[in-house]
């Protein structure tokens, strides 16, 4: 995004709010999907994000910490969805079949998708936040470790241990009814 | 069921899988519609406040209306008001949380009303009661000269007709007490106690009210006169009424201070006729003077 957009943003212009939105809204929506939402829930959240953002966005400082700006505030919404769906693990309510949640015009199918979303879904959230840091989004590790706050040796173990853990659920569930990988290997 | 394949990497699985996955089409026009939604400019100044004024404003009207209507029977703790020998006059009248209808060319004193307890006294005419329902401990009476009626939550009336009362009961039910006992009404009965007044006492407070204005005034120093008239009405229209003592000694000393000592000795050879002992005997007799001992 250009640090014009940014600015025109600050300054309250509702058509560069809609840029500033339609340019971010997948990549607010893939955060939510990847760190546990169902695909309705990640549109609330999504939304919710770009809200915030649009209210608070005197505090972001420039546009190179637009990003880790944006994922802060997800990271909050997201932990406050599920604090407030407390109820889901009280009462008996039958989790619903997991459906696509993108679009899937190239790259991986749909049943891929799934399978590493239900594996993702099992995995601690911290080990989920390093994965989705580092492999979906491409951060280095000093980057994801100034995102969560946190040394980079200890993202660097996160990440380990995650990928670990991925592979022992991938082999025990997903991987049984995953669609061929071909030439992908063991790291 | 698919075949197995190798294990993938991860960080490719996660990157082809992922990275570029975007929301449908649809999803991202709800996402962007309802960020713009959201983001409407703030309200400034009193709107800002007007949610929470309405909910303040909503609260306060429950806590009065609570107050006023649903808890004020059983959160009463304050003093009970005492209402004593006032008269009621013709038609619907509140007492509390009771409606009575006193008939036009009736007669009716609230003998006492508490927080708890509503006593009144019939004496002509025709009295309609509609009593709310009561707590434990609280009561709704009326006395004729005959009877005495008493009511837990019911609508019912009272009429007296020359020496018998009329009980007519409209709803719930009520002890009737008379000479000949005590029985109960139930809805749709009616019945008449012709039993002649048992006592003087039962009707004596009537007039009490005569008695009570004469004592206002006499106690703030205004219109002798007029309480003279009001103790002599009462003398005259209740011989032997509870209020006879406080009459006679009153008269006397009025009769007195108005240098009338021919009717103050009359009054006071009659006070100590009745009431020969006591205070107010040994004071008339210092007032009057030793020629008017007895």
């Amino acid at each position: 995004m250009a640090a014009a957009l940014l600015s025109a943003c600050k300054a309250g212009e509702p058509s560069a709010w809609r840029q500033f939105f339609e340019a971010r809204a997948g990549q607010v929506y893939r955060w939510a999907v990847v760190l546990g939402m169902n695909p309705s829930t990640a549109e609330d959240v999504a939304q919710e994000v770009l809200a915030t953002a649009a209210r608070r966005i005197a505090t972001c400082s420039s546009e190179a910490a637009l990003t880790s700006w944006l994922y802060q505030i997800t990271r909050r919404v997201v932990a406050n969805k599920r604090r407030l769906a407390w109820w889901r693990r009280v009462l008996p309510v039958a989790e619903p079949e997991p459906g696509p949640a993108f679009e899937h015009v190239h790259g991986a199918g749909p049943e891929m998708e799934i399978a590493v979303r239900t594996c993702l879904k099992k995995l601690k959230k911290n080990h989920v936040e390093a994965l989705l840091l580092a492999y979906v989004e491409g951060f280095t590790k000093e980057e994801v470790a100034a995102i969560l706050g946190i040394p980079p040796g200890t993202v660097a173990t996160r990440l380990r241990l995650a990928k670990l853990a991925f592979l022992q659920l991938w082999e025990e569930t997903a991987g049984a009814h995953a669609p061929p990988l071909g030439a992908w290997e063991r790291p | 069921m698919m075949a197995r394949e190798p294990v993938p990497n991860v960080e490719q699985l996660l990157k082809r899988t992922l990275a570029e996955a975007k929301p449908p089409r649809a999803a991202t026009a709800r996402i962007v519609a309802g960020a713009m939604l959201r983001t409407e400019p703030a309200k400034s100044g009193w709107q800002r406040w007007v949610p929470a004024m309405t909910v303040l404003a909503g609260l306060g009207v429950l806590v009065w209306f609570g107050n006023a209507v649903w808890l004020r029977p059983t959160t009463s703790t304050s003093a009970p008001a005492v209402v004593m020998a006032v008269a009621l006059t013709p038609g619907w009248q509140a007492l509390g949380l009771h409606a009575v209808e006193l008939s036009v060319a009736g007669s009716a004193l609230v003998e006492a009303q508490t927080a708890k307890a509503t006593r009144l006294q019939l004496n002509r005419g025709r009295l309609t009661c509609a009593v709310a329902k009561l707590g434990p401990g609280e009561s709704f009476a009326v006395q004729t000269p005959q009877v005495q009626v008493r009511v837990v939550g019911t609508r019912f009336v009272v009429e007296l007709e020359g020496d018998c009362t009329w009980v007519r009961v409209h709803e719930g039910t009520v002890w009737v007490t008379s000479v000949a006992g005590d029985r109960s009404l139930t809805i749709g009965q009616e019945e008449k106690f012709c039993a002649p007044p048992p006592v003087p006492a039962l009707a004596a407070t009537a007039g009490g009210e005569w008695v009570r204005e004469a004592l206002t005034l006499i106690g703030r120093n205004q219109g002798p006169d007029q309480a003279a008239q009001l103790l002599s009405r009462y003398l005259t229209t209740y011989p032997g009424g509870v209020f006879e003592e406080e009459a006679l000694f009153y008269l006397c000393i009025l009769k007195q201070q108005a240098g009338d000592h021919i009717a103050a000795r009359d009054l006071a050879e009659r006070f100590w006729a009745t009431f020969p002992e006591g205070r107010r005997a040994r004071e008339l007799r210092r007032l009057l003077g030793d020629d008017a001992m007895p």
